[in-house]
């Protein structure tokens, strides 16, 4: 009798339990591929977060000074929160009169309008003309920017700064430097369940917004340094400013090859130092 | 029976299993291979403010006097920073600025590697 072609029973199950096992280990091969991407697309997405986090802080602060005349850049500092005078825009003058500092339309430098009651000015007062050692940047409030011109001779366009507790006109000389400031804060800001390297604008009136992040509970802090390496309370003696940046993944993920232990946030710091540029000379 | 039996011989099994390992392994090595790109990179933006920190630090060494630079520490020295870098820096020169050189010295798989960074400090 001539065999019946087909599988007997015995071999269909043979074959069936062979593919089994080789679909549950191309399977478990497969999903602890994606926990393994997921895990360093994670690691790497932080990484980028906790290096923009500090240069965001070094770029910010690097520019600012202390003991200038003027005052102080720094307002109030702790170790998790910062608030200072952050320049916004230089431009020159082309005019005092009563109320009033004239700036030439054309050059301003700075990357948006300057606005009143959020920006404040300061201003290069010359005093006496024969000597350095008078000269100064005075502090003054905006209160209100209209279109104008500059005085006479000049007539270029103008625009015309209000402020309060202006210098004689004599004492300033044409074209003297403007810098536009605000009052920013940097602290750390909770939303959505996780903790951002936050940042404000104080004389805007704005709240604290996530810049960078997430960062761990406690995640940023700041160390006041003076200018030999220790650490300070006093403002005056501020002269280097030490950033810790503590960063979080947004989700827990597997660690290390993405096959053991629990599941968890991967963690990650870095650490810079930035010394105020603007500093006067003992 | 007429002519062979249908069905693979071992020798094409084995084939098809080393082409199979073959491709398992370049994935797993891929992975290994983004791990390893992702400690560099890390590395890299730890030692770039290690460096940028020193160059702070040895800036305000530098302010510390007036006319600047005559600070007597602010002159080449060695110090270990957090895991295990090694940084290395010399300041020479005179009159209006000072050239810095900081080396980094990270250890790593294949022995330690080296960063260099230089900069200027203006001492006027």
């Amino acid at each position: 009798m001539r065999r019946r072609a087909g599988f007997t029973l015995v071999e269909l199950l043979m074959g069936l339990i062979i593919m089994g096992i080789v679909a549950a280990a191309l399977t478990k091969v497969f999903l602890s591929q994606q926990r393994l991407t997921v895990t360093q697309v994670e690691q790497a997405s932080m990484q980028a977060n906790v290096r923009t986090g500090t240069l965001i802080l070094a770029n910010e602060l690097r520019e600012i000074g202390n003991n200038v005349t003027g005052g102080n850049d720094i307002k109030t500092f702790t170790s998790t929160s910062l608030t200072y005078r952050a320049m916004r825009s230089v431009a020159l003058a082309c005019g005092i009169t009563s109320g009033g500092v004239r700036i030439r339309q054309n050059p301003i430098y700075g990357a948006r309008p300057i606005t009143a009651g959020r920006d404040s000015m300061l201003l290069f007062v010359e005093h006496g003309l024969g000597t350095t050692g008078d000269d100064e940047w005075v502090r003054l409030p905006i209160t209100g920017i209209t279109v104008s011109t500059c005085l006479t001779p000049d007539s270029a366009p103008a625009y015309r700064l209000a402020t309060s507790g202006l210098p004689a006109a004599s004492e300033v000389r044409l074209d003297a430097p403007v810098r536009t400031y605000e009052i920013m804060q940097v602290a750390p800001v909770v939303q959505g369940g996780h903790n951002w390297l936050g940042a404000r604008s104080v004389s805007g009136g704005e709240a604290l917004t996530p810049v960078a992040g997430p960062i761990t509970v406690a995640g940023l802090s700041f160390s006041y340094l003076d200018e030999n390496g220790n650490s300070t309370g006093t403002r005056s003696n501020i002269r280097s400013i030490r950033i810790v940046l503590r960063g979080q993944t947004d989700w827990n993920v597997r660690p290390g090859n993405g096959l053991v232990g629990p599941s968890q946030p991967l963690l990650d710091s870095l650490v810079t130092t930035v010394t105020l540029r603007n500093m006067r000379l003992p | 029976m007429t002519g062979s039996t249908r069905g693979f011989t071992l020798a094409e099994v084995l084939v098809a299993v080393l082409i199979l390992s073959v491709g398992l392994l370049a994935i797993a090595a891929s992975s290994g291979s983004v791990y390893r790109m992702l400690g560099y990179g890390r590395l890299s933006t730890e030692v770039a403010h290690v460096a940028s920190s020193r160059l702070e630090i040895l800036r305000r060494e530098a302010n510390k006097t007036s006319p600047r630079c005559q600070s007597a520490g602010l002159v080449s020295g060695i110090d270990t920073a957090d895991n295990n870098l090694v940084e290395r820096w010399t300041v020479s020169g005179t009159g209006p600025s000072r050239s810095i050189v900081v080396v980094i010295t990270t250890p790593t798989g294949h022995g330690p590697a080296s960063d260099t960074i230089l900069s200027t400090l203006d001492c006027r």
